[in-house]
């Protein structure tokens, strides 16, 4: 059989155009693949051609050979352009397929919660240690020494009235206020002396709305050559600053406590209303006394709040009680 | 205290409002609890003649009256009241009047078919008492009808409610009050003229035997005969009544008002009575502790057993009074009194306390007693109310009798006030011109309004001996005293804010903090802080209070796990699914040493481990299993940094026996970790999968060191590949995983980096009595990759340890 170079020309320009719309019409990479090896695999079209150009001339192979390649070049771009197509076709068939509503809910398991007493002793104590204090901590169980005698509260004193305290086997007793842990401190620390005492009290009240037999305290202690009255009232006024994040109107009362004098109660105005915030003074120099510094040489003050009372204003809480039942429903709110 | 304005101001000049009044007081210290204004009660309601009475046509109980209000204005009112009848003067509410007592206010309407314009008030209407029997009938004769009743009634006064702290003795009186009020505004004070009586002493009707002079330094009897008794004036019976007291006749109310008036407690026996208790005409008061296994009966109707702590008056040795808390039944002044014996005395405040606690008893007298009455004014007292008796009931005082043991008021020495210190302990004021120190004069001009006598101590500057006044020795004892009555007239917010000069710096304590990384931790796996009562119902083992209030608070907690059982179930019913809660409280014990006390980490676990999106599991529960629930435990002490240690353990009966480890930390007990007995559950009507653990704070603190807090060191890693080899083998159940990882661990050595379980399989196939597990091991060198026969030798070696010390059968 003889071959002409002008039919093998008609032959390859032949196969491109047939090649050319074979490509066109895949639509799948499968099938482009086929079509790939029918028309340039080994034993594909294109070969079997090109087995016909050992019969042409020698001057002739050239021209035909140029042609072949051309026709194999254009095919080849067409296969990869295929290809790219059918690819991007399929992953957008893909992500057709994976959409989902993404308003449904996700799988989770909630964060716990912070209780709202200890997010107000984390808020205090975070403003004190700004102000140069240190945590100290003591026992719940007290001695009456340091839960009363060491503060000027002495047996059969009035003031026992104002906290009635749960008494224990063996003559000791739960403590009524964080003001035991000034004693327990001062005993071990030379001044000066900046603590802030955070921690659980006991009183023998009746459970209502406003009053639980256990409550949390707060309580700080500065002692130091040269603190004054003027520095409470600052250290105060600094602290509610913070606490209620502006500054309010501020009223210091008179008031009576037997560790501290001169003493005073703070009332805050907040969102109209005057609230009884807490309680301060200048240690009593009997208290120093008691642990050893010279009041002549020493002045200090004190200050406490409860922690309840707080947590009840800021967070508009109505029962106090409901801070202690543990009620997932209140929790959570925090 | 309730102290009527109308009676303040007859002891003191008074310009202001009650409300300016009222914060004066407070911010001196004396807070003002509320004001009540008596003007409310009775607003719009005037004096009515009743002109005509006649029976109502529809009703038996009820009349119809015709009431003059004045300008020629007659009210038909259908009146309720038996005691309604003609030609009386009443109280007439006209319509429109409010009447806050029984928060009614007064329109025009009919009764029975009968038109009403009015009411005819009781003094309850007026809340003036807090029943009435009937209407109040005026006493007064012709009053003009159409005049406002207020000030007939003392409805034209307003009542300040005082608190008094505790430290103000004085303050409990209404002359303490008025000179508070002189020093506090400069108005001038007038207090009520003491007669001058003089009555005869030791004329024998009147003996006086004090057994403890130390309990009662000073007693005044005084025999008083010819006793008109009867009803109190109005303006008496107005003044008790407007500081809450009941009038009850003459006697008994002029010992109440001289009470209110000098914080002078009184007592008036009748005479009769006394001798009848005594058996004898002669009559000796005593006074002297009880002896055990006497009693008597007080005021109040109870009858008391009496102990050594409770202080009497006897009558010839028999009891007849609780001295300084309550007067006895027996020896009570009643219709029939002709004659009294008045006691005027003081007692020990401290004697006086214990006596009232022990009864459980708390009068006007005894919280006056306790505080500290003034010595000085006893005798002024003792004089008024004779003064008084004599006035409102013709009585006559024949004999005092006296014992008095009360130190020369002089001989009190002075205080030494130092201007220096004044201002070193308070600090500097706002002045006009800009800030400055209190001065001299300022302390002189406080000081002497407070009734202070100061004289400078010649050769020293600013220096005083200052003398206090008798009413104020209870309080004002030290320098700092002075100091602090100085800054209370002064004014706090006269005072600058400052700040200290010398600042510290703050830190957290070490357990505070590590409190604080738990929380983090054991709230970032889920579980929200609870903060529970540390009393709880006792079940036997715990410490007990000695004077609880409720029996089901009368112990201290011994665990968190019982209150988070609790909250557990009471959530659970509440519909709120399973609480997962954690709580770092303390606890309480009783130990060799005593009673105990440390803190805890109670933490409660269950539930869906994934409670939100149960749609992808087509709403069905997926409890969280054990090991979950262990895992999320292990979630936060990997967080810590610790490798805590789990042995099977039964020692809590709450507790799963098959399903509960003991948690070991560097050989120290650190607590406990299991799943709820199925038996608590059921009672409990809990779910399956509830989870519960309590770690010792104390055994993880020191475990965590103050150095692990600081900053972490690095490590470096092996950026070679590991190798990897499986490991199955069949081993007897009674071996424990840890304790295979333990010896692969060993045996593996330097070269082995991690140990996997990843499966595990009992039943077919393998042995009775045994389960077949599988660990993924990895080993790796920081320097080099692992070549086969490097890895092998010791893979080997791991196998035979395992086949040698638990006789495991091999798989692979």
């Amino acid at each position: 059989m003889s071959t002409s170079p002008n039919q093998l020309e008609t032959q390859l320009q032949q196969l491109q155009r047939e090649a050319v719309e074979a490509i066109a019409a895949t639509s799948t990479l499968e099938e482009l693949e086929s079509i790939r090896v029918s028309y340039l695999g080994k034993k594909g079209q294109l070969s079997q051609i090109l087995r016909g150009m050992g019969k042409l001339s020698p001057q002739e192979r050239p021209r035909i050979g140029a042609l072949a390649n051309e026709v194999k070049e254009t095919l080849q771009v067409n296969l990869d352009n295929r290809h790219q197509a059918l690819q991007q076709a399929r992953i957008e068939e893909q992500l057709q397929a994976e959409t989902l509503d993404v308003t449904m809910p996700g799988v989770s398991r909630p964060l716990g919660h912070i209780h709202p007493i200890n997010s107000i002793i984390d808020r205090i104590l975070e403003i004190f240690v700004g102000l140069g204090y240190t945590v100290a901590t003591g026992p719940h169980i007290e001695t009456d020494y340091y839960n009363f005698e060491a503060l000027n509260t002495p047996v059969d004193h009035p003031a026992r009235d104002m906290q009635d305290t749960f008494y224990l086997p063996e003559g000791s007793l739960l403590r009524t206020h964080t003001s035991s842990v000034q004693i327990r401190y001062m005993e071990t620390h030379q001044p000066p002396v900046r603590i802030v005492a955070p921690g659980r009290c006991y009183r023998r009240d009746t459970v209502d709305a406003t009053h639980s037999a256990t409550f949390h305290q707060i309580e700080i202690l500065a002692v130091d050559k040269g603190l004054r009255f003027t520095d409470l009232k600052g250290t105060i006024k600094e602290f509610i600053r913070q606490m209620f994040g502006e500054e309010l109107p501020i009223l210091f009362r008179a008031s009576y406590f037997p560790f501290t004098e001169p003493s005073a109660e703070v009332d805050v105005q907040w969102k109209g209303k005057w609230l009884e915030v807490l309680g301060c003074g200048m240690v009593d120099p009997n208290v120093l006394k008691a642990v050893g510094y010279d009041p002549e040489i020493y002045t200090g003050f004190a200050a406490g709040l409860g922690v309840e009372r707080f947590a009840m204003v800021l967070h508009e809480i109505d029962d106090i009680r409901r801070l202690y039942n543990s009620d997932l429903r209140f929790l959570k709110q925090f | 205290m309730r102290v009527s304005l109308n009676w303040l101001k007859e002891l003191v000049d008074i310009d202001i409002t009650p409300e300016e009044l009222g914060k004066i007081l407070t911010i001196a210290g004396f807070e003002v609890e509320g004001i009540e204004d008596l003007r409310t009660f009775a607003e719009g309601v005037v004096v009515g003649k009743v002109v005509e009475v006649e029976p109502h046509p529809n009703a038996d109980k009820l009349s119809v009256c015709q009431v003059d209000v004045g300008d020629n204005a007659r009210l038909n009112i259908v009146c309720g009241a038996a005691n309604v009848r003609a030609n009386i003067y009443v109280p007439v509410a006209q319509i429109g009047t409010y009447l806050p007592a029984i928060d009614l206010k007064l329109r025009q309407t009919k009764l029975r078919g009968v038109p009403s314009e009015g009411m005819i008030c009781s003094l309850a209407e007026l809340g003036l008492e807090k029943e009435s029997a009937g209407i109040y009938i005026f006493s007064e004769e012709n009053l003009q009808p159409g005049k406002d009743v207020r000030p007939l009634l003392g409805l034209d006064d307003v009542i300040l409610d005082l608190a008094t702290t505790a430290n103000r003795a004085d303050a409990l009186s209404m002359v303490g009050i008025a000179r508070e009020v002189a020093a506090l505004t400069g108005a001038s004070l007038r207090l009520p003229k003491i007669p001058e009586v003089s009555i005869p002493q030791d004329r024998g009707w009147l003996g006086l035997e004090i057994a403890d002079r130390q309990a009662c330094p000073a007693y005044l009897g005084t025999v008083i005969e010819g006793v008109k008794l009867a009803p109190s004036p109005t303006w008496l019976k107005r003044r008790l009544q407007a500081a809450g007291v009941r009038p009850i006749n003459n006697v008994v109310d002029v010992t109440n008002y001289v009470l209110l008036e000098w914080g002078q407690p009184l007592h008036a026996f009748d005479r009769e009575r006394l001798q009848a208790v005594a058996g004898s005409d002669s009559l000796t008061i005593g006074v002297r502790f009880a002896k055990n296994e006497e009693s008597l009966t007080t005021l109040d109707g109870q009858r008391r057993s009496l102990t050594g702590q409770n202080l009497l008056i006897t009558a010839n040795d028999r009891p007849v009074a609780l001295a300084g808390v309550m007067g006895g039944e027996e020896t009570e002044v009643h219709a029939e009194t002709k004659n009294i014996i008045l006691e005027a005395a003081l007692f020990d405040p401290v004697v006086i306390r214990r006596s009232a606690r022990s009864q459980n008893l708390r009068t006007e007298a005894s919280t006056r007693y306790e505080r500290g009455v003034n010595q000085v004014e006893l005798d002024a007292a003792s004089a008024r109310a004779i003064a008084l008796l004599k006035e409102l009931a013709g009585a006559e005082a024949i004999e005092q009798s006296i014992v008095d043991g009360r130190p020369d008021p002089a001989s009190r020495g002075s205080i030494e006030l130092r201007l220096d210190r004044i201002n070193e302990v308070l600090g500097v004021v706002k002045k006009e011109d800009g800030v400055g120190y209190i001065e001299a004069e300022e302390v002189e001009q406080i000081l002497t309004a407070l009734g202070c006598r100061l004289e400078k101590i010649e050769g020293k500057t600013n220096i005083w001996k200052v003398t206090v006044p008798p009413y104020r020795y209870r309080d004002l004892e030290r320098e700092i005293d002075l100091i602090e009555e100085v800054a209370r007239l002064y004014g706090y917010d006269r005072f600058c804010d400052t700040l200290p000069e010398k600042t510290e710096p703050g830190y957290l304590s070490f357990d505070y903090r590590v409190k604080n990384k738990l929380r983090n931790a054991l709230r970032s796996v889920g579980l929200t802080e609870v903060v529970q009562y540390s009393l709880v119902k006792p079940t036997g083992k715990e410490i007990t209070l000695a004077n609880p209030l409720f029996a089901e608070y009368s112990a201290l907690r011994t665990d968190l796990i019982s209150g988070l059982l609790d909250a557990v179930e009471y959530n659970y019913s509440q519909g709120n699914g399973v609480l997962n809660a954690f709580e770092i409280g303390r606890i309480f014990w009783r130990g060799e040493e005593g009673l105990q006390e440390a803190d805890a980490v109670g933490g409660i676990m269950g539930g869906d481990l994934y409670p939100q999106g149960s749609w992808t599991r087509g709403g069905k529960p997926a409890p969280m299993s054990w090991y979950e629930a262990k895992g999320i435990l292990e979630s936060v002490f990997d967080r810590l940094g610790i490798e805590v240690e789990y042995r099977s353990t039964r020692e809590d009966s709450r507790l799963h026996p098959g399903r509960t480890a003991s948690l070991w930390l560097d050989g120290q007990h650190l607590g406990i970790f299991g799943q709820l007995h199925p038996q608590i559950r059921q009672q409990r009507d809990l779910p399956d999968a509830v989870y519960v653990f309590q770690l010792a704070f104390d055994i993880l603190l020191t475990a965590l060191g103050k150095e692990e807090l600081a900053t972490k060191k690095f490590q470096v890693y092996s950026t070679y590949p590991g190798t990897e080899r499986d490991l199955a083998f069949f081993a007897p159940t009674g071996i424990s995983v840890s304790q295979i990882e333990k010896t692969i661990n060993r045996a593996g050595g330097a070269l082995l980096e991690r140990v996997e379980l990843f499966d595990e399989y009992k039943g077919k196939n393998v042995p009775e009595g045994q389960r077949s597990l599988a660990f993924n091991l990895i080993y790796r060198a920081s320097d080099r990759t692992l070549t086969d026969e490097e890895v092998e030798p010791v893979h080997q070696k791991i196998r035979d340890a395992l086949v040698e010390q638990f006789e495991v059968t091999l798989r692979s």
